[in-house]
């Protein structure tokens, strides 16, 4: 003969089970899904992340390059006639005699004027060949500031350019740097975890854990009458 | 059942190994920019375009600028060497001999002087170059690196300034042999005259007083 509340009890049993799997499908499904979720947050922010490193690093890249094609030899060698040429009439004076022979009565010494004509045109000589001579040297001069020390030297150039860019690159790497920490926060972003025990996360295993232990005690008190 | 379920599924591991990969192709595709860059500054900075030219034209201007100071200063030590032996009277004699070959001698190293510094400086405007050279690869691994950018940009001000020559006028560089005991001599007589009230006999015409040797 059957107990018939053995078969309850077995029903019941059978019944929460059923129950428990079901519920044990939906918190499996519902993690996939919020896995899937998570995965998909990630892949876009690496993806996003990899882009704005590029472009950061693309615009790095091209203020480095804008430099390294100023300093390009012949640009320097340009830039370094262009400067000795502007410094060579900047610092040449203006009354040189070879250039300017009109300028000769300046150059009298007083109680030079009523000369023999002769002495005279030794004078003028004298006097344009120590221009001449002057103006070689100053060109010098000015070649030699050109290559370092005038505003617009080559080696003032150089700096200037690799100063600005550099200004450019760290814009840029502070910008990366500063990307890089908020994709590290958003790297340590977890998908949502569910559990069966306690109730909370899994909703229909805990229920049936509930449903259980009151049958089992109901169960347990009518044995206990009998 | 029931526990956490932790992210290290595979989909999760498969992400993990799709990063992976990936940051291995971005780190070959770094090398290869940095390969490339670094290539690319050697040949910019290289003898092909710094050569010889570009460097013999500082040298030439510095000795262009100094040597016709060494030369205007001999010229006015040979006059004066010149003078000083006809006025004390020893033009033709060994003493004259010597004194020429002092002042020849002093030109030489003044010239091996200006010349040697033309050299270090031409030295130094490589140093220069090659500065410029080390910004550039400092520029390329800057860019690459953001961590690096920082700390260069700091390091880099002003390596590239090239250290000026001696600009200013060379001071005497001539120091010809006294010539002329006999001047001394010639200038206690002609104070001994001036003491006397006589004038000495000028280059023309005739002292006031007779000779006295």
């Amino acid at each position: 003969m059957c107990d018939p509340i053995g078969i309850i009890g077995l029903g019941l049993s059978i019944g929460m089970a059923v129950a428990n799997y079901s519920a044990q499908q939906e918190m499996m499904a519902n993690q996939q899904a919020a896995n899937d979720q998570w995965l998909s947050y990630q892949q876009q922010k690496a993806r996003q992340e990899n882009m704005r490193q590029m472009e950061a690093r693309q615009r790095a890249d091209a203020a480095r390059q804008g430099t390294l094609t100023e300093l390009e030899a012949n640009k320097q060698k340009k830039a370094q006639v262009d400067e000795e040429q502007r410094l060579g009439e900047k610092i040449t004076p203006d009354d040189m005699l070879d250039q300017n022979p009109e300028l000769i009565g300046d150059k009298l010494l007083s109680g030079q004027q009523n000369m023999a004509q002769t002495v005279g045109e030794d004078f003028k000589n004298r006097v344009t060949d120590a221009s001449r001579d002057a103006r070689k040297r100053i060109a010098a001069l000015a070649t030699i500031q050109s290559y370092g020390g005038s505003q617009n030297s080559i080696a003032q150039r150089a700096d200037d350019l690799f100063r600005k860019s550099m200004q450019d690159i760290r814009l840029q790497g502070d910008i990366r740097q500063g990307s890089l920490a908020a994709y590290g926060a958003e790297k340590q972003v977890q998908p949502i975890q569910y559990t069966m025990s306690g109730g909370g996360g899994g909703g229909g295993g805990g229920l049936g854990n509930q449903l259980a232990g009151a049958i089992g005690r109901g169960i347990g008190g009518q044995l206990a009458q009998a | 059942m029931g526990g956490k379920s932790s992210p290290s599924n595979s989909q999760m591991v498969q992400f993990q190994m799709q990063q992976a990969q990936e940051a291995r192709e971005k780190e070959a595709q770094r090398k290869a920019r940095l390969e490339h860059g670094k290539t690319t500054i050697d040949s910019l900075f290289g003898d092909e375009n710094f050569g010889n030219d570009f460097y013999d034209k500082y040298e030439n201007a510095q000795l262009n600028f100094n040597l016709p100071q060494v030369w205007d200063q001999y010229d006015r030590a040979r006059r004066n060497v010149t003078y000083d032996l006809a006025r004390a009277g020893t033009l033709r004699s060994s003493i004259a001999n010597e004194a020429v070959a002092d002042v020849e001698n002093q030109k030489a190293m003044n010239e091996a002087s200006v010349r040697t510094k033309a050299d270090a400086d031409v030295g130094a405007l490589r140093t220069s170059i090659g500065s410029q050279q080390q910004q550039a690869y400092n520029q390329l691994y800057a860019t690459e690196d953001p961590d690096i950018a920082a700390t260069t940009a700091i390091n880099m001000v002003q390596n590239a300034q090239l250290s000026q020559p001696n600009l200013n006028p060379l001071g005497e560089l001539f120091r010809p042999l006294v010539i002329g005991a006999t001047g001394l001599a010639s200038g206690y007589q002609e104070q001994g005259n001036i003491n006397r009230g006589m004038n000495p006999r000028p280059p023309t015409g005739r002292g006031s007083g007779q000779d006295y040797g």
